[in-house]
């Protein structure tokens, strides 16, 4: 089995056993590595019965079989956990180094479980696994934690927790190589609870490659097609993320003070255009990207990695704040103390509204940005009414009377879009199983960039179809495991190609593909489990019922209600979402159905 | 009701393979899939001159209503939207590709745009033109793997996320068969320009 | 008059942001702000139409789904043009 390294290292917190035993052959080669290897290990060790903060949740550290090998953007790496936050199955994922280097210790997937007595952290290196006393580090932030345990990015690589995770925070994140994130859902959190402050990776070993031959010439093809591509060669490495700032404000579909506009008079001050020409410093780059969409910005206060689209929205737009520097600011804070940045905007946002609609009593509004910096400490350190921020925006909105004003599915905040201004993205949002993500089939390129053609986003026929093969395929990228933005300029097909070169196994696109379905299913079928029902692939009300008032959306609400049935009939579900036999034979997924009724 | 978003991409494509040769008066086929649907040409309708109720909506694992007025290529379209993650077909009559599958069991690009769009189509055989249900699980079959593939002396079947990228492949496909058979007929020694360009036989 | 917006690397090529412009179609309009700025003109057209992931908007309203550059401009529209972009 050439591409992954063959061995799942296990390690009881509780007990301080270490356990290493193979990687199922068969598992590997239908759920290949990163979200898909982490579902599949989920479903076994996390049940209905275990509390997502309790001892008997894991945290699932996963690789795939591209992971290391150098293939353009092999660094990233997932955690698969059951989210504080959403009660969910939850996997999220990171780029940077530590990815590469984990894999590079010789296993594929960490499981972590049970709950340390004091403070700890593990280290994993050529002469053996530790779990060494993290005392002294309890209660420092990340950057510091990062440091003091050795970070250096090609050698020795540190993913830690900062505050919020330790104050088990459900919008906490899990950092690593200092400023990168695993941020959605609160894992946390997760790892706060089980009172596991880092993890140290050294590695050596390389990933075997089947046919070293073909393998060069997929790397080859890849670095022209990345080149050739005026998104990857061009757009990303020149303004990042955040340029997406201005075009989404321009056709009406930026969610503004929660979601009460969709256009925001200060779109221009936060942009992509404006983050270039006066805070940003230089670009940088995960392990093996050709790419380099990060960027590093310096304010007054601090220098750090940032602010992406989505940030710069969440503190921005979302909370009617247009001072750049604030958010650039707001956001080093976040990744300081260990936060998703979307999450956090979002609540505050919500917190700002039921301010404004006077349920809530607090200094908290619309606009300023001086707010930012506190509430986000606040937040972290659950102080005051941080406390009641820290749950996420829908336990808050729940506590003081108008859960409706949580801009979130299943729990989890929404990101930039809204679903009035693209009703493919509305449907994505309201179908994902981690509950609102735009990383799961984001309808950006077809609704709006024109990749790889533009399809009217007010149109609904169809447009499950085109989800669906998104949500599929970014499964799929997200357990090979590389990053979505190579998909700006290459397709499926040459990632089907690679994973052969390397694992010697053939799959043809469709089988990349349907393991992309095989991943998404399995992700339902857990949700099942859990108790999660039709009724909670929905959009939040405002967006079901209040038209958006001007611009270029005007008077459009999401009409999710004809997407969702197209998109359950199409997946093979019938009515109450339960995916049918026929479907779950195909998907070589019987076995566990049976256990899941 | 067939939504006009979508009957505008077949009106514009159909035209554009009339009117760039790539099929004739009542020759090929345009199909989409819309969730567990799909929505093809009717029978004996002229591409060309696509009218709103020329398109027809079937689904793909059942038959209903719509079947009888489908094309007779429906099999096929609906064989490979079961197969492959296809959002749209587009099954064309390129004439010098039909001319170069004659004589090849693969057509390997040499021009540039194609070799580096294409890599390799591979070309099928089948015995009846308007296809069986084995032909037509063969030619599912190398489309999972394929984004346009020949069958031989027949013509070619592309997929893509949309009509539009189908119709891509279509034309990227006869443009590099006539280039290739221009080279032909200069017939002068070929000099290689493309790096690591043995390995597109293996694609 | 009609307003222009340029967003990304084209703010870079014209100089500006926002500027005012003539012409009755979309076409007119770009070529009558490029008459001066070839580069700009090369950042947008390629021989006669919008290079590869350029996108066009009137009012929010992508000309694709319009009549691409033969769409008509009304004196009060504000015609944003965006570089090829990504992100999320």
């Amino acid at each position: 089995m050439d591409g992954w390294a063959g061995k799942i290292l296990d390690i009881d917190l509780s007990s301080g056993s270490v356990k290493t035993y193979p990687l199922d052959e068969k598992v590997a080669r239908l759920f290949v590595g990163g979200r898909g290897l982490g579902a599949r290990m989920l479903w076994d060790e996390v049940g209905p019965e275990v509390e997502p903060l309790s001892p008997d949740n894991v945290l699932i550290f996963t690789t795939g079989p591209l992971t290391a090998t150098g293939y353009q953007t092999s660094n990233r790496f997932s955690v698969t956990t059951k989210s504080p936050l959403t009660g969910t199955v939850l996997d999220a994922n990171s780029g940077g180094f530590w990815g590469m280097q984990f894999k590079k210790t010789g296993y594929d997937a960490l499981i972590v479980r049970g709950r340390a007595e004091k403070p700890v952290y593990i280290e994993i290196k050529p002469t053996g696994v530790t779990i060494n006393d993290a005392q002294p580090l309890w209660g420092k932030r990340v950057r510091e934690v990062t440091q003091a345990l050795g970070q250096n990015d090609h050698r020795r690589n540190v993913l830690c927790i900062g505050p919020a995770g330790e104050n088990l925070g459900r919008m906490a994140a899990i950092m690593n190589d200092g400023q990168r994130s695993l941020a959605r859902g609160g894992p946390g959190a997760v790892m706060g609870s089980k009172n596991l402050k880092a993890i140290v990776v050294e590695g050596k070993q390389r990933p075997g490659i089947d046919d070293d031959e073909r393998f060069k010439f997929m790397l080859y093809e890849t670095r022209k097609l990345l080149r050739a591509s005026p998104l990857t060669s061009q757009a990303l490495p020149e303004f990042g993320t955040v340029v997406m700032m201005n075009i989404v404000n321009n056709i009406g579909a930026l969610p503004t003070r929660n979601h009460q506009q969709t256009q925001f008079e200060g779109a221009e001050a936060i942009s992509g255009e404006t983050l270039t020409e006066k805070y940003l410093v230089k670009n940088a780059s995960c392990w093996a990207c050709p790419i380099g969409c990060t960027r590093i910005s310096k304010t007054d206060k601090v220098e750090a990695e940032g602010p992406e689209f989505e940030t710069t929205w969440a503190f921005g737009a979302q909370c009617g704040i247009d001072d750049l520097a604030a958010i650039i600011e707001a956001n080093a804070l976040c990744n300081d103390f260990g936060l998703d940045t979307i999450s956090v905007g979002s609540t505050i946002a919500c917190a700002m509204e039921l301010v404004e609609k006077g349920k809530l009593d607090a200094d908290l509004h619309f606009g300023r940005a001086d707010l930012l910096a506190p509430t986000i400490e606040a937040i972290a350190y659950r102080r005051e009414l941080g406390s009641d921020l820290a749950e996420g925006s829908l336990r808050l909105a729940t506590k003081y009377g108008l859960p409706e004003l949580s801009m979130s599915v299943k729990g989890l905040e929404m990101p930039a879009y809204d679903p009035r201004g693209m009703q493919g993205q509305g449907l994505l949002y309201a179908t994902s199983n981690r509950g609102a993500c735009h990383m799961r089939g984001n309808m950006l390129g077809l609704e709006v960039l024109g990749l790889p053609k533009l399809i009217d986003r007010f149109q609904v026929q169809g447009k499950s179809s085109y989800v669906i093969l998104h949500q599929n395929s970014s499964a799929a990228i997200d357990s090979l495991v590389i990053c979505k933005f190579t998909n700006m300029g290459v397709a499926d097909e040459y990632f089907a190609r690679t994973l052969t070169a390397v694992t010697g196994i053939p799959y043809s696109t469709g089988d990349l593909i349907k393991v992309g379905e095989r991943v998404w299913n399995i992700e339902r079928l857990y949700n099942l489990r859990e108790g999660f029902t039709r009724a909670d692939d929905t959009l939040p009300p405002r967006l079901l019922n209040e038209p958006v008032a001007d611009g270029p959306s005007k008077g459009w609400v999401s009409k999710l209600e004809p997407m969702l049935k197209e998109y359950y009939r199409a997946r093979g579900w019938d009515e109450q979402w339960v995916p049918k036999p026929k479907k779950l034979a195909e998907l070589e997924l019987v076995n566990l159905m049976e256990a899941a009724r | 009701m067939i939504d006009e978003r979508i009957y505008e991409q077949f009106r514009e494509i159909g035209r554009d393979l009339y009117v760039g040769d790539l099929i004739s008066s009542h020759g090929g086929n345009i199909s989409i899939r819309v969730g567990d649907h799909v929505i093809i040409k009717r029978r004996g309708a002229q591409l060309g001159r696509l009218k709103m109720h020329d398109l027809i909506e079937t689904q793909i694992d059942k038959n209903d209503s719509g079947v009888a007025l489908a094309s007779t290529e429906l099999l096929v379209h609906r064989k490979i939207y079961q197969m492959t993650p296809a959002l749209a077909v587009v099954h064309c009559h390129p004439r010098t590709a039909i001319a170069f599958s004659l004589s090849r069991d693969e057509i390997v690009p040499i021009d540039n745009e194609a070799s580096y769009l294409l890599k390799k189509v591979p070309v099928i055989w089948e015995e009846f033109a308007s296809g069986t249900p084995e032909m037509a699980k063969n030619l599912a079959t190398m489309l999972q793997s394929y984004k346009i593939v020949m069958l031989r002396g027949h013509g070619s079947f592309a997929i893509g996320q949309t009509i539009d990228e189908a119709f891509h492949w279509s034309s990227t496909l006869e443009e590099s068969c006539q280039i290739a058979l221009a080279a032909k007929v200069i017939n002068e020694p070929f000099m290689e320009y493309r790096k690591m360009s043995e390995a597109y036989n293996k694609w | 008059m009609p307003s222009r917006k340029l967003f990304g690397n084209l703010r870079q090529i014209a100089g500006v942001s926002k500027v005012e412009t003539q012409g009755a179609t979309v076409r007119q309009a770009i070529e009558t702000l490029c008459a001066n700025d070839t580069a700009l003109r090369d950042a947008i057209l390629m021989d006669d139409h919008l290079r590869p992931y350029v996108r066009v908007m009137i009012d929010g309203h992508d000309i694709e789904l319009a009549q691409g550059l033969v769409t008509l401009v009304g004196a009060e529209d504000q015609i944003a043009v965006f570089p090829p972009m990504a992100g999320g």
